[in-house]
């Protein structure tokens, strides 16, 4: 193995640090919607973790108020609940 | 000092950003789903999201106003916050310095408003010096790169 491609290789394989915060936050967003699409959820912003997740919004909005007090910074994310055409 | 330039990578197929919202008494942030639209002349939310920024659309003393859209009118409960655009280039959550912040604000909460992302309109649209969106048709999670200038 070239030391090029030994390098290229070591880069490829670690994306996820060379990818920005918004980058990763797009790409978890994107995928905690994917896994639970009729659910609001509530994504703790440092690690991307689900702190919270429900059919009732209002439920993750009480979650979301607690990890705040924890000081926690939520993340709310939610799919739409069908594919939808915007005409604005 | 040169203007700032930022991009981001949309939310899905639509210009949507992800932007912190404060409610100006507690100041703690939270993250939210938000469309640059410029085809609306205010920011405005579903009201459903009262509750998240801990605001209570039926506590009395909120002031309400009627708006218009292509659904027809709808309630809207006006409330105040803050907006923060997230730091686009960092690389660690917390080392990110909110590159613009709005001032405290009246923000429009709509009753008839079934979409899950809020609405970036041009009240806030226009305290940037350009806004536009490029086609990312190679990258589906991410379909538009939206580009502001501070």
């Amino acid at each position: 193995m070239t030391d090029g491609y030994k390098w290229r290789s070591i880069i490829l394989d670690s994306g996820a640090d060379i990818m920005t915060y918004y980058q990763r936050l797009v790409q978890r967003a994107m995928a905690a919607m994917d896994q639970f699409p009729r659910s609001t959820v509530a994504l703790d912003a440092e690690n991307l973790t689900v702190l919270a997740r429900s059919r009732s919004a209002s439920k993750v909005a009480r979650s979301a108020q607690r990890a705040l007090a924890r000081g926690r910074t939520p993340v709310i994310v939610e799919k739409p609940r069908r594919e939808e055409t915007w005409i604005l | 000092m040169s203007p700032r330039v930022l991009s981001y990578p949309a939310v899905g197929d639509s210009p949507v950003l992800f932007v912190n919202i404060l409610n100006p008494r507690t100041g703690r942030p939270q993250i939210f789903q938000m469309l640059v639209d410029t085809g609306a002349s205010r920011t405005c939310l579903p009201a459903t999201r009262a509750d998240f920024l801990g605001h209570d659309n039926l506590d009395g003393r909120v002031k309400t106003t009627e708006v218009s859209g292509v659904g027809g009118k709808s309630t809207a409960f006006i409330h105040t916050l803050r907006f923060e655009l997230v730091d686009p280039d960092g690389k660690i959550w917390r080392k990110l310095i909110p590159p613009w912040r709005s001032e405290v604000m009246p923000v429009l909460f709509v009753e008839k408003m079934e979409t899950q992302a809020g609405i970036l309109g041009r009240d806030i649209l226009s305290q940037w010096k350009y806004v536009g969106f490029r086609p990312t048709p190679n990258t589906p999670q991410s379909a538009w790169m939206v580009e502001l200038e501070l």
